[in-house]
């Protein structure tokens, strides 16, 4: 069984320790898909804990198994945020491929693609207009708030 | 009522307004939305509270909750029935959302059909309330102002302003017009979600299981649903008292 079938239940239980568990008992071998899944987990874990830092760090070290960089990149910015480094955030996201990779991971780009505008918009800078036109109006997410958003709120917080 | 309201109309009552070309856009991007709803959303007959608030016509969301949007409730249901509605109906709503709150979601339907509201059948109704609510989110008019061009009577409206007169409220020309605001809310905080315990953190965890699953070219549509953005993902692994797709 995947990492990915066994860890859902017991992140939904915010049980922390079966999650780790499943982590560190997992043996993935050459298995990409399934190292992605390990990283993406313990980095969403510790995040979970508010073990920023180490989030960050055991995202940056399975880097190259994510087959979405706008989601490593995504990941990483939201880590950024909660460290209180947001230039860094947005630097990171802005050398995202997100445009490139729309097609492939039209719902991870759309995220990061929202992400970035959003903090760009809070910083008093302008959100890029390939980005907000890659965002459709009904567009809804949840921001780190746990607040449902929306593209008007982009539109509300550029005008 | 006589359609929907104009920038001109708006500047000959003395109200603020965005500038043309933004009113403009705005206007543009709200007529292609209602081809897409008409299209994909639910027609809903009565008011039907949802995670993101109470919607009606085209799954039109009427307000993201009761408290701070009294005005903006009665002036959409207003629009929607083109006749003034009492504000009596606030109290209705109000009790709605807590059983929705409470996951007593028949008794959140009973009380909007105590609401003695009717039917919005046509879906000419429905594309006037998605106007309607478009032009007070984008901010271009405010709840009164809205019932003033549409040759309503604004005085339940009115009487709704006039209660908490001291507390501040988003003007005109801004985002979210007419609505409260507290000195020290954020946006985030202005646009909170009324939703049961525990459900933000449901979807936040839903949200972060697809974005795991769809972090592969080919993610199985029977988790994903198919879907092409994480919250249409996430909404078929939230339960169903949380808004989420009944199973």
């Amino acid at each position: 069984m995947s990492v990915r079938d066994q860890i859902y239940r017991a992140y939904k239980l915010n049980d922390f320790n079966a999650c780790y568990r499943i982590l560190n008992a997992a043996a993935p071998g050459k298995d990409r898909e399934e190292r992605n899944s390990i990283t993406y987990w313990r980095s969403t874990i510790l995040k979970a804990e508010g073990r920023f830092t180490e989030a960050l760090s055991a995202l940056e070290e399975g880097h190259v198994d994510f087959d979405c960089a706008s989601l490593y990149s995504l990941m990483k910015a939201r880590l950024f945020v909660r460290l209180g480094r947001s230039p860094e955030a947005i630097a990171v996201l802005q050398s995202a491929p997100v445009v490139d990779e729309h097609e492939t991971y039209p719902a991870l780009t759309l995220e990061a693609a929202y992400y970035l505008c959003a903090l760009l918009i809070e910083s008093g800078q302008p959100a890029p207009a390939d980005l907000l036109a890659l965002i459709p109006d009904d567009f809804i997410t949840m921001n780190d708030q746990k607040r449902f958003v929306g593209k008007s709120d982009l539109l509300k917080g550029s005008a | 009522m006589t359609g929907i309201p104009s920038r001109n109309s708006a500047s000959a009552l003395g109200k603020r307004v965005a500038p043309a070309d933004v009113v403009k856009s705005g206007i543009a991007a709200l007529k292609d939305r209602w081809t897409t709803r008409t299209r994909f959303s639910a027609h809903r007959r009565w008011i039907t509270w949802t995670s993101e608030g109470p919607e009606l016509g085209a799954s039109t969301r009427l307000a993201r909750c009761v408290e701070g949007n009294e005005a903006r409730l009665v002036a959409l249901l207003s629009i929607a029935f083109e006749r003034p509605v009492g504000a009596d109906v606030i109290g209705r709503l109000k009790r709605a959302e807590a059983d929705f709150r409470n996951g007593a979601i028949a008794r959140s339907a009973m009380e909007i059909a105590l609401a003695n509201l009717p039917p919005l059948d046509d879906l000419e109704s429905g594309r006037r309330l998605h106007m309607a609510a478009g032009l007070l989110d984008l901010g271009f008019i405010d709840p009164l102002t809205l019932l003033e061009i549409s040759d309503i009577d604004g005085s339940e409206v009115a009487k709704l302003l006039k209660y908490s007169e001291d507390q501040p409220r988003v003007p005109a020309g801004q985002g979210g017009a007419g609505q409260w605001t507290g000195s020290n809310t954020s946006r985030a905080e202005e646009l909170a979600v009324a939703m049961p315990e525990g459900c933000h953190e449901e979807w936040q965890k839903a949200i972060e299981i697809c974005e795991d699953l769809l972090n592969s070219p080919n993610p199985s549509r029977a988790l994903t649903g198919g879907h092409t953005t994480a919250y249409g993902c996430a909404k078929g692994l939230v339960s169903a008292r949380c808004g989420g797709n009944p199973v």
